[in-house]
């Protein structure tokens, strides 16, 4: 258990170091950035007199060692510095954004866990059924999210006059009830949570299915069937609490590709969460908003694969002799 | 209760909470009121910073929502500047008069004096502000002011051009009782940091959802606006919002031009060849191109009526060698023209070898602009390797000095000529590792075409400095050191029979972000 923590640790540095540093190696600079299309022409290119202090007010006229002291210093007060493209404190944008894309990724990780589940059961409880489940969900796993999203968004939601085109909520809308807001919020997210879940499903049922054909094998499942049980008493307390494991594994080892899911779909639905944040601030070069973003993530993922390797680590001792 | 009520009864309020309880947005409906129109829906979306100008984003759709909310002494128009705050203005030699409006005030009710524009440019002076029209340091515009009265302040500068006018005149005014107590306004988000001067207050802003909105200020001192409200809302796809009648106005792409403007009720905003596409050569790296018959031979081999026809889809132009798109009132069209001649071009490279590496955006404009160059000059004999990379990459590298040839595109190409045109063409002035889209040819000199980049910046007289100017278009073409490729126009849609205020100035032709747009006319 030490040993893990210390890798979570080592870790968590490693990917601190690189955080500060890649963006800072990235051809580029956030005061440079000029490209742009008709409809935002550049309104202000700055001289070097107002680059150099604007270099000295966000700390970049330091060198590199210094700047990371710096970073460390502020990060361990809770301060995650100033936005340059945003102008605000990155702690802020994030805690702002977090709770959207959070949403979206918890969301769209438990449908497809059920979808997944349901899927593996229909397999393995008909005949046939996975003749069709299985082309046709390794098939979707290999849809990219974005295209998912773009798909939806063009064959489904620009055809139903009910289902939002984009954004999180109404805008402007004025709410006569709580309930009213909720509901305003899942109608919004409707689609984006399905692009998810249909490119994440797929995990879950082959995840799920090996699980429950290997546990279909075991003897207590042919002295279960034998007893004359019923499938609704199987089901949960044989086949499913058996297979739970590598399940709950399989969903906290979806955490890191569900991240970048969510980062893209949120650009194809305008979604307000980290996704639109990140990307702008990689086009712009803004240093401590993509380190805040890369940090919050792959700590995300980190704390994810712990839990999983925890939930492998259980599996093994079961089956320990 | 078994299973199946519990299930059912889940399904049918989620159903509920999907179906029956949503909040509706609002509709576009002609208002009731002094105004037009009661709202203006727009593309938002993206957060393009607090509308002030410390927090504003530096591009156009930052810096226009925050000249909504902070007015300016003068405004532009049409045919020129034109009074916003300032009813009247004089000038002496070196002295700039501006007369405020006896009833100029901020949003919160205080009233607006030349006192607080004199703040104005001693609070700019040490804390520069985004968009700023008064340079910084040693170079800021204003040598000193004199507040004549509480309506009346006179600017003086060390020497006056003929931009001196308009750049007095654009930057915003900030409440002195506000300010005077921030002592960091790019971190500042206290109260009043909203409190404008401009003819709309900001009354919705949220970052994360790109939300914005902009409401008439009723105490404004120079005319109606056009609309109760402007709204910036998020959409995934504008051309979809915009037929389910969630955008007022919105971008149409040149395919679907003849289709949407099938319909009456639909109008255009024609930006014409306000994108602009030229390839920079750097002479210190490539200094056969020093030779003027290489870079003809160079505009020779390119077809750049297939850029127009084939990337633009027939909206735009060929680029015009004297650099000025067509269309614009400074265009000389005597400038002269290239055509394309793959013959001659190579007759001129065909024996020479050259080999160079083609820098572009990946964007799929750029590389099948660059594919177009690439195809052309190889045919004439030189070898052409094509490298891409994201925008702010490619930006570095030019500015680094550090390519060969590079391609390069931005809009703007429509608005004011003679800002650009001295930092691309006068040694003395010409921009240098600071941005590609205003920068001069590395290694390449031209006395003359110093001469009348210079001079026509300092020549207040508008006929002369046009005649000067078109001068200087014409020595652009003749010597071509930057190579314009193609011009492409853009387009703005809209239903007239809502909202027909939309408007280009002189100087911008981005109607969304012009805020006469938003006026009484």
């Amino acid at each position: 258990m030490a040993r893990r923590i210390l890798l979570l640790l080592l870790s968590c540095v490693a990917i601190y170091l690189l955080n500060f540093f890649i963006p800072r190696l990235m051809p580029g600079d956030p005061f440079d950035y000029t490209a742009s299309g008709s409809g935002e022409d550049v309104a202000v290119v700055y001289t070097q007199e107002q680059k150099e202090q604007l270099r000295e007010y966000y700390g970049l006229d330091k060198p590199w060692p210094q700047q990371l002291a710096d970073t460390v210093v502020r990060n361990l007060h809770g301060d995650l510095g100033q936005s340059i493209h945003y102008k605000r404190p990155v702690a802020d944008l994030l805690l702002e954004r977090l709770p959207w894309s959070l949403w979206m990724m918890g969301a769209s990780l438990l449908l497809s866990l059920l979808l997944g589940v349901g899927l593996a059961l229909v397999c393995v409880g008909t005949r046939h059924g996975h003749r069709i489940l299985a082309p046709a969900l390794s098939a979707l796993a290999e849809f990219p999210p974005f295209l998912t999203g773009v798909l939806l968004l063009f064959l489904v939601a620009a055809r139903v006059s009910w289902i939002p085109l984009s954004g999180a909520v109404t805008p402007f809308a004025q709410y006569a009830s709580l309930w009213q807001q909720l509901g305003d919020i899942l109608l919004h997210s409707l689609m984006p949570i399905a692009a998810l879940t249909l490119v994440t499903c797929p995990k879950f049922f082959f995840t799920a299915w090996a699980s429950f054909s290997s546990v279909l094998q075991q003897p207590y499942m042919v002295s279960a069937r034998a007893k004359g049980l019923r499938r609704r008493r199987v089901w949960p307390f044989y086949l499913l609490a058996n297979s739970i494991t590598p399940i709950v594994a399989r969903l906290f080892l979806s955490v890191g590709s569900a991240v970048g899911g969510t980062i893209l779909v949120e650009n194809v639905f305008a979604y307000p969460g980290l996704g639109t944040v990140l990307r702008e601030a990689v086009t712009y070069r803004d240093y401590p908003m993509i380190q805040g973003v890369f940090l919050l993530s792959a700590l995300l993922v980190l704390v994810s694969l712990t839990l999983a390797d925890l939930c492998n680590h259980a599996v093994e001792r079961e089956v320990e002799p | 209760m078994n299973k199946k009520t519990i299930l059912t009864l889940l399904c049918s309020t989620t159903l509920a909470l999907c179906m029956g309880c949503t909040a509706s947005p609002p509709l576009s409906t002609p208002s009731n009121s002094d105004y037009s129109v009661s709202t203006l829906k727009l593309e938002g979306g993206t957060d393009w910073g607090a509308p002030n100008p410390f927090l504003c984003q530096s591009r156009g759709p930052g810096t226009a929502k925050m000249k909504l909310v902070y007015g300016s002494l003068l405004e532009k128009d049409e045919e020129g500047d034109v009074p916003w705050l300032a009813e009247s203005w004089t000038v002496d030699g070196s002295d700039y008069t501006f007369t405020l409006f006896d009833n100029a005030s901020f949003q919160d009710g205080n009233p607006l004096t030349a006192q607080d524009v004199a703040f104005t440019l001693d609070y700019y002076r040490e804390h520069p502000p985004v968009s700023n029209s008064l340079g910084v340091g040693e170079d800021f515009l204003v040598d000193h002011y004199t507040v004549v009265d509480d309506h009346t302040i006179t600017l003086t500068v060390d020497e006056p051009d003929a931009d001196t006018l308009s750049n007095l005149g654009s930057f915003v005014i900030l409440p002195q009782h506000i300010w005077s107590k921030v002592e960091d306004p790019y971190s500042y988000t206290g109260e009043g940091y909203l409190v404008g001067s401009g003819a709309f207050s900001c009354t919705q802003y949220d970052g994360a959802t790109g939300l914005y909105e902009f409401t008439a200020y009723e105490g404004w001192c120079n005319g109606t606006q056009g609309t109760e409200k402007i709204q910036f809302i998020p959409v995934s796809d504008p051309l979809l919002a915009f037929d389910a009648g969630e955008l007022d106005i919105t971008s149409l792409p040149a395919d679907l031009k003849d289709s949407y403007l099938s319909d009456p009720n639909i109008g255009l905003v024609d930006k014409a060849n306000d994108m602009g596409y030229k390839l920079l050569i750097n002479y210190e790296k490539c200094p056969e191109f020093l030779d003027l018959s290489f870079r003809q031979a160079v505009y020779a081999a390119i077809d750049r009526q297939s850029v127009v026809d084939n990337v633009f889809r027939g909206a735009g132009t060929v680029g015009s060698a004297g650099y000025v798109p067509q269309g614009n009132i400074f265009y000389n069209e005597n400038v002269v023209q290239y055509d394309y001649d793959p013959q001659k071009a190579q007759e001129v490279l065909g024996d020479e070898h050259l080999s160079v590496t083609l820098l572009c955006g990946n964007s799929a404009d750029d590389l099948a602009i660059a594919e177009i160059i690439k195809n052309g000059l190889t045919q004439a004999g030189m070898t052409v390797s094509v490298t891409a990379y994201d925008s702010a990459t490619r930006d570095d590298t030019i500015n680094r000095g550090t390519y060969e040839f590079a391609l390069v595109g931005n809009g703007g190409w429509g608005n004011n000529p003679p800002t650009y045109m001295r930092t691309l063409f006068s040694d003395v002035s010409k921009f240098s590792g600071t941005n590609p889209h205003s920068m001069g040819a590395i290694g390449y000199s031209n006395a003359e075409m110093t001469r009348l980049a210079e001079g026509q910046q300092y020549e207040t007289d508008f006929d002369q400095r046009l005649a000067m100017f078109q001068e200087l278009e014409l020595l652009v073409s003749q010597e071509i050191p930057i190579l314009v490729i193609a011009n492409q126009s853009t387009y703005s849609m809209y239903r007239k029979d809502y909202y027909d205020g939309w408007m280009k100035t002189y100087a911008y032709q981005q109607a969304e972000q012009n805020r006469l747009s938003y006026m009484e006319r």
